[in-house]
């Protein structure tokens, strides 16, 4: 059963495929905080992430023909930054692939320097996000900050609800480590 | 352990049923490595689901709305925008003086008061009765003002249904200027007005000329 939220967001979308774009502006003021803070999360640098998050909007509004009434808005939004984000990583840098991180390193964690750094910006978080690989990181945030279910998040990321949880479970492991190591866990 | 440890991320996911808590509950009060465990988890999900949103920076609407290439309207939106949105007429003194020769050569050869599509016209007596409509889906209320009120914005309230508003006036013979007053203070010349004139603020008013 559709909500009003969806329903409002079906009829702008059918003005907008109409030729009225200026509906769209209500749709991207709704969603921009949540595609702006995916973006930041998964690539680390606010100015990237506001560039990527832009693009996913236009990207959206171009494919609007695509959308599938029925499913959410949000969740196409969703699937959509986080494919430009993953293009972005992949061209500018060297990702390791998950089979060769699946063993936690012992050295993962903040040199000194880093955690220096990472307490002056005010965002260890972040930087302990930046220290995993995309597909351990894009789970996280989608469950954990987001506050998505696996459900939702396996539409969203197109990959089953098990393999999910075992990203889940890996990716915490993880960042526990490195959180720990920067001193910011234990409370 | 590793069995202890699934559990614990079952707690996590919120997937862990009683007896798996039982089991981890026990565990934890014999096992100090377990706890420690535990409590970094809970302190590493806790960090995520508080951190700070990151929010879009000023003007972010703005500037994806600027880069946006407008879709061409489709057939049935560009029909409806040519039928029903309102239009304001800009003209020369060639076009209007064109206009007037035509206006008075059908005033002529026309004996019958002027009937238009949107603004109509019967006479009964000294008075003609004067049909005056509006298409605005929008607009909560619409009221007509014009000479022959005052220019009162609450003396002539029009009627609406489904976005068409409409009213009679009864006017004697004469020119009278008017418009149409959206919602108390949007004031809009009506698009089916045969002439229009300017009404000294740098807009204009629409044109009745009433005839018995």
């Amino acid at each position: 059963m559709k909500s009003d939220q969806q329903s409002d967001e079906e009829a702008i979308i059918r003005h907008c495929l109409e030729g009225d774009a200026d509906s769209y502006s209500i749709l991207v003021d709704r969603y921009k905080t949540m595609v702006n803070n995916v973006a930041y999360r998964m690539l680390g640098d606010s100015d990237t992430a506001k560039d990527i998050a832009q693009d996913s909007f236009i990207a959206a509004y171009t494919g609007l023909g695509q959308f599938r009434f029925g499913s959410t808005f949000s969740s196409w939004l969703y699937s959509i930054v986080l494919n430009k984000c993953r293009d972005h990583l992949r061209l500018t840098k060297e990702t390791v692939s998950t089979d060769e991180i699946a063993d936690i390193r012992p050295d993962s964690g903040f040199s000194p320097e880093q955690a220096a750094a990472a307490n002056q910006s005010g965002d260890i978080l972040q930087r302990a996000l930046d220290e995993l690989s995309p597909e351990y990181r894009e789970v996280l945030i989608l469950k954990h900050i987001e506050g998505l279910d696996y459900q939702e998040i396996s539409a969203i990321a197109g990959t089953s609800i098990a393999a999910l949880k075992v990203r889940a479970h890996r990716g915490r492991e993880m960042l526990r480590k490195i959180l720990e190591g920067a001193g910011v866990t234990h409370g | 352990m590793d069995n202890e440890r699934d559990i614990l991320h079952k707690i996590l996911d919120n997937d862990a049923g009683d007896d798996e808590k039982n089991i981890i509950t026990r565990s934890m009060e014999t096992d100090p490595r377990l706890r420690e465990e535990f409590t970094g988890l809970m302190n590493t999900v806790r960090t995520l689901e508080e951190s700070e949103r990151c929010e879009a920076p000023a003007f972010f609407t703005a500037e994806v709305m600027k880069k946006l290439q407008k879709r061409s309207p489709s057939v049935r939106a560009r029909i409806r925008e040519f039928l029903f949105n309102s239009r304001v007429l800009r003209w020369n003194m060639a076009s209007a003086l064109a206009t007037a020769v035509i206006v008075i050569v059908v005033i002529v050869s026309v004996s019958r008061p002027h009937r238009k599509d949107m603004t109509t016209a019967s006479v009964s007596g000294e008075a003609a009765t004067v049909r005056l409509t509006f298409y605005s889906p929008q607009a909560q209320r619409v009221a007509v003002a014009g000479d022959f009120n005052k220019w009162k914005t609450d003396a002539h309230e029009m009627k609406g249904a489904d976005g068409t508003w409409s009213i009679e006036l009864r006017l004697k013979p004469g020119v009278y200027s008017y418009s149409f007053v959206i919602d108390g203070k949007s004031w809009v010349p009506d698009p089916g007005a045969e002439s229009y004139e300017d009404d000294g603020f740098g807009s204009r008013n629409a044109v009745l000329r009433v005839n018995i």
